[in-house]
């Protein structure tokens, strides 16, 4: 489904390098990582819109600049900025670009509307943000595509919604043949609902890995800083306490903590957070972080 | 593609007029053109038409200028065109654009000829003169900036763009105001002597200015209108 090899972009001061990650059909990747660290520039590759400077790109098997029309064809977007003429109504705007897609099913479209509590005769530049979101969502729907990739739409979502539109993003993927790409920073879905977790920090790939091997790769162990001291190197990142230290451990299965030692599994928001302090230099080698 | 561009720019037309009036600087030109002629508005009515028949198709030109420059929705590279497909869609964008004021102007010649108030002469030169001019601010039109909300910013296009377009603004606005409004009619110039040739100097110059500015950017637009990233570029 989605193919990259050491792919590298810069944009002015910002560089995007040796991105290598690889997604299998019928899976959700999730696409996390701090505000500037490349999620965007990274689906506007994988959207043809920027090209890269060096390493290969492969979405549904072409190359995005080579096979700009096959691959966009394929494609369903929702990006969180405004898109499409505010001045004309939901059902106009999907009419006027759908044209563009050979698969485009009006009836589709109004399916999802009616599904996403839209109207298509609302004028788009009166709908709140998470209503033009949802818009877009049901636009890129409308046009069966192969691939989603969906920047940031969670956040103006409200819990209700969220929930549906995880339902249809899992029956999206429920044939095997199509996948989608979510970047956020809202992490708590993801959890629940990403196969694969792709990790951006500052331009570069921390990790891409299935979300049950993520699961095993970390723990966060907190107790007496002298006894977290005993795992070594293991330890990436520490935040130090009045009352003990926590700190951010590359788990293996081989690995025994002290019975003393309090270990749980991270969250991806967990993982995110100590990955940056790691980033930071807050192991024991480096400066300790008090917390 | 003639019937897809004209379908986006009517689309287009009701917010980007909401944008046009948002800015004042169009306003300016539209002042100095009624300014200009109203000195001899109070001396002889007789030119008046001859005037806002060259005139008013000019000001259509800015206002499709306004009502269009500056903007692509980003919607539109995302979209399954090819850079081919786009490159045309720029250039029917352009003559579409163009050839509007143009079409007015031919109108109103057309009637002011069969009125016997203008010689076949003079009209053509008008049509000529509005014809440059907007080809001109058409391909200004074109410079697009890939820009999600469709504001109107600057963006994708060179510096001496915004310079050029002001030199061919003035001189579009001079070359027509003698053309019409003084010497009248080349067949039967109100003025001769001086006026007739500053008349003749300010529609070569124009001309020139409008073919020097339509070589030099045209390319570029396209080049920028073709890629969502040559368009940014620029903005970093």
């Amino acid at each position: 489904m989605l193919q990259l090899e050491h792919v590298e972009k810069r944009l002015g001061n910002f560089k995007l390098s040796d991105i290598t990650f690889e997604l299998p059909k019928g899976y959700i990747l999730g696409l996390i990582g701090k505000n500037g660290a490349g999620k965007t520039t990274l689906l506007h590759l994988l959207m043809g819109l920027y090209t890269a400077d060096a390493g290969k790109i492969r979405v549904l098997g072409d190359d995005p600049k080579t096979q700009e029309v096959r691959v966009k064809r394929r494609i369903g977007w929702v990006l969180s900025e405004d898109l499409f003429g505010a001045g004309q109504t939901l059902g106009g705007n999907a009419d006027m670009y759908g044209k563009y897609y050979p698969e485009y099913s009006r009836a589709k479209f109004l399916e999802y509307c009616g599904r996403f509590g839209l109207s298509p005769k609302r004028l788009l530049g009166k709908c709140s943000k998470g209503e033009k979101l949802k818009f877009q969502f049901a636009f890129a729907l409308s046009h069966a595509p192969k691939l989603l990739l969906l920047d940031e739409p969670t956040a103006s979502f409200d819990p209700e919604f969220r929930d549906e539109f995880f339902k249809v993003i899992t029956e999206f993927i429920s044939d095997g043949e199509r996948g989608v790409v979510l970047a956020t920073h809202l992490t708590a879905d993801l959890d629940r609902y990403a196969d694969y977790v792709a990790m951006l920090e500052q331009g570069k790939l921390v990790f891409c890995m299935e979300r049950c091997e993520l699961a095993d790769a970390y723990r966060i162990v907190s107790g007496e800083e002298y006894k977290l001291r005993l795992l070594g190197d293991k330890v990436l990142s520490v935040e130090s306490g009045k009352y003990g230290a926590k700190a951010f451990v590359k788990h293996s299965r081989r690995m025994a903590y002290d019975t003393a030692l309090c270990v749980s599994v991270p969250t991806l928001e967990e993982i995110m957070f100590y990955h940056a302090m790691w980033q930071n230099g807050a192991g024991f080698t480096g400066n300790l972080r008090k917390g | 593609m003639w019937k897809m561009v004209a379908g986006d720019l009517y689309h287009g037309f009701k917010p980007g007029f909401k944008r046009f009036m948002e800015q004042t600087a169009y306003i300016f030109p539209m002042i100095f053109w009624n300014l200009l002629i109203a000195p001899l508005i109070l001396v002889s009515g007789q030119y008046i038409l001859l005037y806002y028949a060259g005139m008013l198709p000019m000001m259509s030109a800015v206002i499709l200028f306004g009502v269009y420059g500056g903007t692509v929705n980003k919607v539109f590279y995302l979209c399954p065109l090819s850079g081919d497909e786009r490159r045309k869609y720029f250039v029917v964008s352009w003559g579409i654009r163009a050839g509007l004021p143009v079409f007015f102007s031919l109108l109103f010649e057309a009637v002011l000829c069969l009125l016997n108030r203008v010689s076949l002469q003079t009209a053509f030169l008008v049509v000529l003169t509005v014809a440059f001019f907007s080809a001109a601010m058409s391909v200004y039109a074109g410079s697009m900036n890939r820009n999600s909300s469709g504001a109107a910013r600057s963006g994708g296009m060179p510096a001496g763009y915004t310079a050029w377009g002001a030199v061919i603004l003035m001189l579009g606005i001079f070359a027509m105001f003698f053309l019409t409004a003084l010497v009248g009619d080349v067949k039967k110039p109100r003025f001769n002597g001086m006026v007739t040739v500053f008349m003749w100097m300010l529609f070569f110059a124009h001309a020139l200015a409008v073919l020097f500015v339509t070589a030099r950017y045209f390319r570029r637009a396209i080049g920028c209108m073709v890629c969502y990233e040559n368009g940014r570029k620029r903005e970093l």
